[in-house]
């Protein structure tokens, strides 16, 4: 029986097939979720997704869009917002 | 679009920055310069202002920030200019804060 914390599908399930020709369920952390608009909800381009952990190691520009709204809002609609502001 | 148009720039790095049309290059772009680098532009790019500045074609930056004062826009400073403008704060941040130390005193 495997332990509490591995049952609990907190982590995701890899099965990989061992050289002695045994499968084994490795257990991996979870890959982080989609960004999404923070207006019209559309999936975010330019964030690249990873282990959580590892994307906090990554440099800002590599994070998020190099415009403003950049990682919040897709370009349609901060183009909006900048319009707004006019 | 016409040469010395005010613009605001809605796509990009540059996004948010105001902008004059420096150069007409074709039908679908322009070269822009102001708060934005000075770069070629799609016009799809700019949200054009009502206000029109007076400036020579190819206008240099200096030129384009001058006539952008004039209406009413700041300027902000990039690079080796903002720097210096930054030292100059801090200096004047410290002075301050000694020459109040010397009045407690």
């Amino acid at each position: 029986m495997v332990e509490g914390k591995l049952k609990s599908r907190k982590l995701r399930r890899v099965y990989v097939r061992m050289p002695g020709g045994e499968t084994r369920i490795l257990y991996k952390k979870r890959i982080m979720g989609k960004h999404k608009c923070g207006n019209c909800g559309k999936e975010l381009h330019g964030i690249p997704r990873m282990i959580k952990s590892r994307f906090k190691n990554l440099p800002k520009t590599k994070k998020r869009p190099e415009r403003p709204y950049g990682g919040n809002l897709c370009s349609l609609c901060m183009r909006e917002k900048i319009k707004e502001g006019i | 679009m016409e040469i010395g148009r005010l613009c605001i720039k809605i796509a990009g790095r540059d996004a948010g920055g105001e902008c004059v049309v420096v150069e007409v290059i074709d039908d679908n772009f322009v070269m822009i310069d102001g708060n934005t680098r000075r770069r070629k532009c799609n016009i799809m790019h700019l949200e054009p202002l009502d206000k029109v500045l007076k400036i020579k074609k190819n206008a240099s930056h200096s030129d384009v920030a001058d006539a952008m004062e004039k209406a009413g826009i700041k300027m902000i400073k990039k690079g080796a200019a903002r720097k210096k403008a930054e030292k100059k704060k801090e200096a004047k941040v410290k002075e301050n804060k000694i020459s109040k130390k010397e009045k407690k005193k």
